[in-house]
């Protein structure tokens, strides 16, 4: 008799994957601007001041894996104020499946938080329309079909762009965090 | 009357105190191993256990990988997803080997044994590989009397339809990716078929 147990976990590449050494686990990170991303033990990628409005952080992933669902958490600094609202974009193999961005217009101090959820439906089709935004965030849906390679690579692509603290503070950060993907 | 650790059972047959064991976790004792895998086979080796009734494989890390029994391992063997654990009663075998196709993983091992020896161990394995499209492909064990105890995984990328003995079609038994299936038979061939225009790789452990 054989007993099969399925990983308990959502996938391969968890929250576990952002919590240690992501570098190691195949995330590229490039950085256009002045800001730093280091890999907080507790919260994950941590990236620090210097963003200004035309920086852009990417975080690339190539894999083979079959990604069937995807699952980011993202954290504003706490008490920051942004002159314009930093938006966060998620592309699978380049196309643009979604996008949020918090609306900071009243430059009132505040934090946000979004979750990101991305559902694949059939085995070429990406659906995008699941997404939980939380705390003064706008989020704009893109549906339309990704193509996923049964063989070679597939890309994961999460780009930063805005600022990660108020006007002349260099001290907050973002965290992004619970990345889950099957 | 059917021999001890030979299944399937007939009505009227009995079953045997180390059958009983078994299927109620009671053991006489746990033999437990780490194995660092990393894409070179690498092995652990429990030949020089006693009463060996059961293997547990766990896939501790995050990276999948490849395991064999008894064999040198490649990235042709056995696959098992990462945090994915495989349960293999009645057997008894002296090497467990593993690899990755990049990166590296931890295998946790545990070898349960028994108090006394016995016979009807399975000590024999086949290991196939099936590369599914969206005709209907096939292949076969070696030993085609036996019955055997037979895990199938879906490596990917796509759903698979799984028939036995036949021809696959899509109304076949549907297994998306990185999804097993096990079962006990005397079916030798297994046949896999994937939706139109879409490819995946089966992954068939048979014990016997």
């Amino acid at each position: 008799m054989i007993t099969y147990k399925p990983s308990s976990r959502l996938g391969a590449l968890n929250e576990e994957d952002f919590k240690s050494d992501a570098t190691a686990r195949g995330w590229i990170v490039s950085n256009t601007g002045g800001s730093t991303v280091s890999y907080d033990g507790t919260n994950g990628f941590k990236i620090t001041t210097g963003l200004s409005t035309t920086t852009n952080i990417s975080l690339t992933n190539n894999t083979t894996k079959f990604m069937q669902y995807l699952s980011l958490y993202f954290r504003t600094p706490s008490g920051s104020r942004y002159a314009t609202s930093p938006k966060i974009a998620v592309y699978l193999n380049e196309v643009k499946v979604v996008e949020a961005s918090f609306d900071l217009a009243g430059n009132t101090a505040y934090e946000g938080e979004m979750n990101i959820n991305i559902f694949k439906s059939t085995p070429n089709d990406y659906k995008y329309n699941y997404i939980v935004a939380q705390q003064n965030s706008i989020v704009t849906y893109y549906s339309g079909t990704v193509n996923v390679n049964s063989n070679g690579t597939n890309v994961i692509r999460i780009d930063f762009d805005g600022r990660t603290g108020s006007d002349g503070v260099t001290t907050q950060y973002w965290y992004m965090t619970n990345l889950k993907w099957v | 009357m059917a021999t001890e650790g030979v299944f399937p059972k007939a009505d009227g047959d009995k079953f045997y105190g180390s059958e009983i064991n078994s299927f109620f976790g009671s053991y006489a004792d746990v033999k437990t191993y780490n194995l660092a895998v990393t894409d070179s086979t690498a092995n652990v080796d429990i030949s020089a256990i006693n009463y060996k009734y059961t293997l547990l494989i766990r896939n501790i890390g995050f990276t999948d990988c490849y395991f064999d029994l008894d064999d040198s391992c490649a990235t042709t063997c056995q696959f098992l997803p990462a945090g994915a654990e495989v349960i293999l009663n009645n057997c008894s075998f002296d090497y467990v080997s593993a690899i990755t196709s990049s990166g590296t993983t931890t295998l946790s091992i545990a070898v349960f044994t028994g108090v006394s020896d016995k016979i009807g161990y399975k000590t024999n394995k086949e290991i196939l590989t099936l590369s599914a499209t969206d005709a209907s492909s096939e292949d076969s064990f070696t030993d085609t009397t036996a019955y055997k105890d037979i895990l199938i995984t879906n490596v990917g990328a796509y759903e698979v339809y799984i028939a036995f003995g036949a021809t696959a079609t899509t109304a076949g038994f549907r297994l998306e990716p990185r999804e097993s299936l096990v079962v006990n038979t005397v079916k030798y061939q297994i046949a896999a078929i994937c939706n139109t225009g879409e490819t995946a790789t089966v992954s068939i452990l048979g014990v016997y």
